[in-house]
């Protein structure tokens, strides 16, 4: 489906280029989640961005390929990579306010996406943006339709996000830590939205992330990076059953403890 | 960020219509504001260096002359009865006479005001024209190679005096090639300077084309010099406001959405627009007496120009009335700028 390798993207500064991801090279198969884990500044954001062509004027990919669809998105020229995104790839960013357009009403969102790529009618619009809001669980759908995203509760703007990114029903999603600037209670809801949005149409998602324990649940193979190069990749059951690599046993063992097994310790006296 | 909205009957309007009570208040800080500006135009007279009697009399008169025009002018008067007598003049409308052409101040406004600002009008129309298209393509490409040619022909523009200009323009325009008419005012020299007011939108309005013609011939260079070097102004603001605006994980969802870079980009400068209209409202604010010595070069007869010559001239009620006729026109604007923006966001609740 997406097969990445060799990545390697530099950002321009005044002296020289600094390289950002260097080799970066890992696939997401048909129907499978694939997490893309790593700490902050592990060149997670820049992999993805380097791969629907959306660096900031600085960066530059400057060697490696991207091959979706049967076509190179990183040598794609501009009418083609817009073709792709939005119809054929769906990306979800990690804060719904500032996805979404603050001075449009919610509907007209949905007619902007639809109508990147094919035209209908304004009723048309209204009748499947109904429809996709519904199937992502908002709550009074002609009311948010009507509306701003500023009147959304930071997890019914994600819902309306995730809709819009899958308004095309695209064969690979790509969702940028879409949870992190959400309540920890509605994570989980967010989470299970697109898990089932995914398993619904047998598609990918490529779902990048720092939490492993949503790796651990959503995802069946798993990209490490640090320091912008990829340290291990596999299934999830065979990299956290068995890490290879000190910086995913790192990893691991950094993740928190839950809380009652921690509590139920204390009152053990373990 | 909630969507519960509480039993509307228990909230009083004005926590409903937040937006609305702002526009109420905000209208009725006005008469607050004017009553400021009256009172700091008539105390900004004290700064000015320079006695007026002195000046129409000349450096040879004596003591008992100036005492005499002093009182003639009203100026032995205390200062507490001046002040009363200035509002109560004020308060009907009434502006004074020029000390020094016996001139009503109102009339003198009525004559100078409308040519400013059809000079504004026009120079802003060139600034915001140009300055946004600079701006515009400048952020479109920000840091490469049209961005940094953009950056440099601003920054020259900007530091180029726009009297410096004008001066350069006769120059190249007038003198040497001979396309632009002399710099003597709104006509040629035989139409003479009573002309009704707005003659260059009022000839046109009238459907009266020769005059258009002549007016705009006359109005070019100044137009151009002012419109030049305050869209230098405009592209820096545009510039800066729509790179912020493209770089925004708004513009960057709308592209992995797949919309067109046109729509892309009309949408960031949608939402740049307030700081556009906020800049327009600025340099209209800031053109009233700033284009004064683009007037004078021009013989434009505009206001900045009268006041200039009422400042060198100590003429105290045309210093007054340019005074209070330029913040009231910023007052206006400002609130005409302030409940635009308003109706313009829906995000702008001001609670």
């Amino acid at each position: 489906m997406l097969t990445v390798s060799g990545l390697t993207t530099e950002f321009r500064t005044r002296v020289s280029g600094v390289r950002a991801i260097e080799d970066i090279s890992f696939d997401v198969p048909q129907g499978v989640a694939v997490g893309l884990v790593g700490e902050t500044g592990s060149g997670k954001s820049v992999t993805i961005r380097s791969i629907l062509g959306l660096l900031p004027a600085t960066g530059k990919v400057i060697g490696g390929s991207a091959e979706f669809d049967g076509v190179d998105l990183i040598r794609a020229n501009r009418s083609q990579l817009r073709s792709i995104r939005g119809r054929r790839i769906g990306f979800v960013a990690q804060n719904p306010f500032g996805s979404l357009n603050p001075i449009l009403s919610i509907e007209k969102q949905f007619a902007n996406v639809i109508r990147a790529h094919r035209t209908m009618s304004k009723a048309d619009v209204r009748a499947v943006a109904l429809e996709r809001l519904e199937s992502v669980q908002v709550r009074g759908p002609e009311r948010v339709l009507r509306g701003y995203a500023h009147e959304l509760s930071g997890g019914m703007a994600q819902r309306v996000v995730i809709a819009l990114a899958m308004l095309h029903d695209p064969p690979l999603v790509i969702a940028d830590e879409p949870t992190t600037a959400l309540d920890v209670t509605v994570q989980r809801q967010i989470l299970d939205l697109i898990d089932g949005q995914i398993s619904a149409g047998n598609r990918s998602l490529l779902l990048v992330t720092h939490d492993l324990g949503v790796v651990a649940q959503y995802c069946q193979r798993v990209v490490v990076m640090k320091s912008g190069s990829v340290v291990e990749t596999g299934a999830v059951a065979d990299v956290f059953g068995d890490p290879r690599h000190p910086y995913t046993k790192q990893l691991l063992a950094a993740v928190p403890p839950a809380p009652w097994s921690r509590a139920a310790k204390e009152v053990t006296g373990a | 960020m909630t969507t519960l909205v509480a039993p509307e009957a228990r909230r009083s309007w004005a926590k409903r219509h937040p937006a609305l009570r702002y526009a109420l208040v905000r209208v009725a800080i006005v008469p607050i504001s004017l009553f400021v500006l009256g009172s700091v135009s008539f105390v900004l007279v004290f700064f000015i260096p320079g006695n007026p009697a002195v000046t129409i009399l000349g450096d040879f008169a004596t003591p008992e002359q100036v005492a005499r025009v002093n009182a003639q002018l009203g100026l032995d008067q205390p200062l507490w009865d001046r002040y009363l007598t200035y509002w109560s003049h004020l308060l009907q409308g009434d502006l004074g006479t020029s000390f020094f052409t016996n001139e009503p101040v109102l009339s003198d406004i009525g004559k100078f005001l409308p040519n400013t600002i059809e000079l504004i009008l026009l120079s802003l129309l060139i600034a915001v024209g140009l300055g946004l298209l600079i701006g515009v393509t400048g952020a479109y490409f920000a840091r490469r190679w049209p961005d940094r040619l953009l950056g440099g022909v601003t920054s020259a523009l900007q530091s180029v005096p726009d009297f410096f200009l004008a001066l350069v323009g006769i120059y190249v325009f007038f003198f040497l090639l001979g396309w632009a008419p002399a710099p003597i005012g709104r006509l040629p020299i035989d139409a003479g300077t009573d002309h009704p007011p707005f003659l260059i939108f009022g000839s046109l309005f009238r459907g009266d084309f020769s005059t258009f013609g002549a007016a705009l011939g006359h109005a070019a260079l100044p137009v151009l010099a002012l419109g030049l070097v305050y869209s230098a102004y405009f592209a820096k603001t545009a510039r800066g406001s729509m790179g912020t605006a493209l770089t925004t994980p708004q513009v960057e969802f709308a592209r992995a959405c797949g919309l067109r870079e046109r729509t892309v980009v009309r949408y960031a400068f949608l939402a740049s627009r307030t700081t556009v209209i906020t800049y327009i409202a600025i340099l209209f604010g800031s053109l009233l007496g700033g284009a004064s010595i683009v007037e004078r070069v021009f013989n434009w007869r505009g206001m900045g120009q009268w006041a200039l010559e009422g400042v060198l001239k100590v003429d105290v009620p045309v210093i007054q009335g340019f005074v209070i006729t330029a913040g009231l026109m910023t007052l206006t604007l400002f609130l005409l700028l302030d409940l635009v923006v308003l109706a313009l966001d829906p995000r702008v609740s001001y609670e």
